[in-house]
């Protein structure tokens, strides 16, 4: 049914082999651009119709795992009876299918940004080839119907990400920055490795005792339909060592602290590069994983917690990093590492379906930011210091608007995307029950004040760049005048993804407390047993009764026994029946809901008008007024809380010296002294044989000679050693 | 009968020694050819003349005589390459002198 789904990944495939083979010798940039972006194109409709029909077939229970067949990859005989067999295959469930949407549509709008952004560049083809092998990689990750699957998409990501960082490859920071983000990877690959095996390992042994022949412990479908059960079974402190090595992986790929260096010097790349893959898709593909193998992640609160608590530090601590970058495209960096530290957040209380929320959501609005960010470089022609921008709203009037409104989404301004989906996150953390005290109350606050900031930095940087007097440098004056606002094909793209910011969080989610009863959840319900915990815990009780009203519940049921949640299915008039907010604002959950939602979006817009006040009008950085104001504080914050300092001293500086060392003893003196030991062993032996050489054909007859008479004495020397006895 | 092998066989080893010793006297290429060329001969004589001795009613083959007509197909198609070779060098440097051309060995 869905095997047309398999022209996703084709298409892309297709258009990075024709720009990849063929894209210098066609040597047409127009083609090469305009090609990619076809070919993005037909992803996105193929998207949008496996949707269509996954719609309406209105699966329910095990069947909303379609798999797509598609060929055996690998086959191994195992020792006993058993054959490991996995297939080429993908999976299309709500999850994947949410997924493959907003991705394929927005790649289609920043290839169509990129043929514009690029056009100048020597390299068009290249990136194509880049950018759309980036996407096929992505959808592998995303539509992979197995754990390895997904590992390929997983790294295949990863590599595109390093080719197109280190883009612009002849400045070697940029390959720097390119390796940066490789390495820090591999911290996180090695996390994410030991926990499948782990995940590999028990759910065999648990399929084997079972007799369960065809239930694969590689396959998604297998994994989630029956981790109930295993989970169960198994040590708790194995899940939670899985789920932290699953974490690590996350980490890596999604840029959480520890191993978020990479990714604010990932902005080494093109910005398109930056809006797509270090933005909206690839970053968030930890989250992805995150939430397939969610029941791992809600079958252990200590994981749980981890992940919460790992995911609102580096929202705050990179928030407070982003509040005095000056480039631009830092800035925007910060903010991203801190929306997926949101996420995280969103994940560790379990809720999963607010975590793809928020993915989706910001995907538009930081993809705007960002496209806005490469239209503002673009038109100031390389120029990415804020410090030398100012009044840019004058001259580029749809860049302008477009990140206003994407700065009020993600700061959270009502009824923008943002707010939706970043007050669900807040509202989840709220009513989170755990059994670590006060973990919600503490980390709501840290939400919060991270929340604050975001609308603080992003006022910053907005106002910075487009309003107050123009600062630009007398260089740049004297060589353009003025900035210039982008052609369409950058143009449409802002504005299409700015009215998906505006549009799409009220689409996807409205609270109960709009409706006047029950919230309006499509997103939630379409994703529901994807996404779903093993005791059901990551919903909203409201989305609960949804799901049990819709007999999607009897999975769920089946997979885990009967709980607890069915008898509070029958008095569900009240949202979140069975889970209290930490505090009771107004008496009611609902007055509560209402009071931390508006209270959220007025400091947001205090803050948004501070930062208004601060940086318009006569504000001028040479003055330095918050650097002489905050002193060491504002130094902390723009030396990135000195990590990068910190793992130079502690890894990177020994290791260098251990390598140079190990070279210098190792390398230069034994390897290369037994390759050069041969090699002078060779040559003497030449050296020595050399005269026999001498050009005389007379001498090389003599030889001939004397090898035939020897070879004849020697063949006759039995007739003549006979002949003396 | 045996008498005519052994004389045959005398005579193949005085040509090889002649052609041996002409190969390693001459200068001219073309006179170290003819001595190549006899002392192929002589192999031939050689051939042909055990191949006589060896033909009997147990062993009726000519091994020996086909062997000696490969022997001069190969030495004509050696020739062959051989002269044109000469001429190429004799064009080149006019003189053609087998010492002189060593200029394979720098």
């Amino acid at each position: 049914m869905f095997g047309f789904a398999w022209l996703m990944i084709a298409f892309p495939l297709v258009g990075a082999a024709v720009n990849g083979f063929f894209g210098k010798k066609i040597n047409n940039r127009k083609f090469s651009g305009w090609f990619g972006t076809a070919m993005l194109a037909g992803s996105f409709i193929t998207a949008l119709a496996v949707f269509f029909t996954y719609q309406a077939q209105n699966f329910t229970g095990a069947d909303r795992f379609q798999e797509v067949p598609g060929w055996t990859w690998i086959a191994i005989q195992g020792l006993s009876e058993k054959y490991l067999q996995i297939d080429f295959s993908l999976l299309i469930d709500p999850l994947s299918v949410t997924m493959m949407l907003f991705i394929t549509g927005i790649s289609m709008l920043i290839h169509m940004y990129s043929t514009e952004y690029m056009s100048h560049d020597e390299g068009l083809p290249r990136f194509f080839t880049y950018l759309n092998l980036f996407v096929a990689m992505m959808l592998i990750l995303i539509l992979g119907a197995n754990i390895p699957m997904m590992f390929v998409g997983w790294e295949g990501v990863g590599l595109c990400s390093y080719l197109l960082i280190g883009f612009w490859y002849r400045n070697m920071e940029n390959a720097k920055c390119g390796m940066k983000a490789f390495i820090t990877n591999r911290v996180g690959d090695f996390g994410i490795l030991i926990g499948l095996f782990m995940i590999f390992q028990n759910f065999d042994n648990w399929f084997r005792l079972q007799g369960m022949g065809d239930a694969s412990a590689l396959n998604f479908r297998d994994i989630l339909l029956n981790a109930g059960p295993v989970l169960q079974g198994m040590n708790p402190a194995d899940v939670l060592f899985i789920a932290l090595f699953l974490f690590l992986g996350a980490c890596g790929k999604s840029a959480q602290f520890p191993l978020h260096i990479w990714l604010p010097d990932a902005m080494a790349g093109p910005t398109p590069v930056s809006a797509l893959i270090h933005a909206a898709t690839m970053v968030t593909s930890g989250i992805y994983m995150v939430t397939r193998l969610n029941p791992i992640f809600s079958g252990n609160e200590t994981a749980g917690f981890v992940v919460a608590c790992i995911g609102a530090g580096t929202a705050f601590m990179a928030a407070t990093i982003a509040l005095t970058q000056n480039d631009i495209k830092k800035v925007l960096a910060y903010s991203t590492v801190s929306q997926l530290g949101y996420m995280f957040l969103a994940c560790g209380v379990g809720a999963y379906w607010v975590a793809i929320f928020h993915v989706i959501t910001h995907a538009f609005f930081k993809a705007c930011l960002f496209l806005g960010s490469g239209s503002v470089i673009h038109g100031m022609h390389e120029e990415q210091d804020t410090r030398h921008m100012g009044g840019l709203a004058k001259y580029m009037p749809v860049t302008y608007w477009t990140f206003v409104i994407s700065t009020f989404a993600i700061a959270g301004i009502f009824p923008l995307a943002g707010f939706f989906s970043k007050d669900e996150i807040l509202w989840q953390v709220a009513i989170w029950q755990s059994k670590f005290g006060n973990a919600p109350a503490m980390l709501y606050v840290l939400a919060l004040v991270t929340a604050i900031m975001t609308a603080f930095y992003m006022g910053r940087v907005t106002w910075k760049t487009f309003l107050g007097k123009p600062r630009w440098t007398a260089e740049f004056v004297k060589k353009h005048h003025h900035p210039h606002e982008s052609a369409w094909p950058m143009t449409l793209p802002l504005m299409v993804l700015a009215s998906m910011a505006v549009i799409s969080g009220a689409i996807l989610f409205t609270p109960g407390w709009m409706t006047g009863g029950e919230p309006r959840e499509p997103l939630a319900h379409f994703l529901d047993v994807s996404a779903h915990g093993p005791e059901g815990q990551r919903l909203s009780a409201g989305e609960e009764h949804a799901a049990a009203a819709h007999g999607e519940h009897e999975l769920a049921a089946a997979a885990h026994g009967a709980d607890t949640h069915e008898a509070d299915a029958e008095h569900g008039e009240e949202h979140s029946a069975h889970h209290e907010p930490f505090m009771l604002i107004g008496g009611s959950v609902t007055s509560t809901e209402i009071t931390m939602a508006f209270g959220s979006v007025l400091l947001a817009l205090v803050m948004l008008f501070l930062s208004h006040r601060r940086y318009t009008g006569d504000y001028d950085p040479k003055k330095k007024a918050a650097q002489k104001a905050f002193g060491p504080l504002y130094a902390f914050s723009q030396n990135k809380w000195y990590i990068d300092e910190f793992y130079n001293n502690l890894l990177v500086r020994p290791g260098v010296w251990l390598s140079s060392k190990a070279w210098q003893i190792f390398d230069v003196r034994f390897i290369d002294g037994i390759v050069n030991g041969v090699a002078k062993l060779l040559g003497g032996a030449g050296e020595l044989i050399r005269p026999v050489q001498t050009g005389f054909v007379r001498n090389y007859m003599l030889y001939l000679l004397a090898g035939a008479v020897m070879f004849m004495l020697i063949n006759m020397w039995s007739y003549l050693v006979g002949g003396a006895s | 009968m045996t008498d005519m092998v052994a004389n045959s066989v005398w005579l193949a080893g005085l040509l090889f020694a002649i052609g041996t010793l002409g190969v390693m006297i001459h200068r001219h290429p073309v006179i170290i050819f003819m001595c190549i060329e006899l002392m192929l001969n002589a192999a031939n004589l050689s051939l042909v003349a055990f191949n006589r001795q060896h033909f009997s009613h147990a062993w009726r083959t000519m091994d020996g005589q086909i062997y000696a007509f490969l022997i001069i197909v190969i030495a004509a198609a050696e020739v062959a390459v051989g002269l044109a070779i000469i001429v190429a060098l004799f064009k080149h440097r006019t003189r053609v002198d087998i010492d002189e051309i060593n200029f394979l060995r720098r």
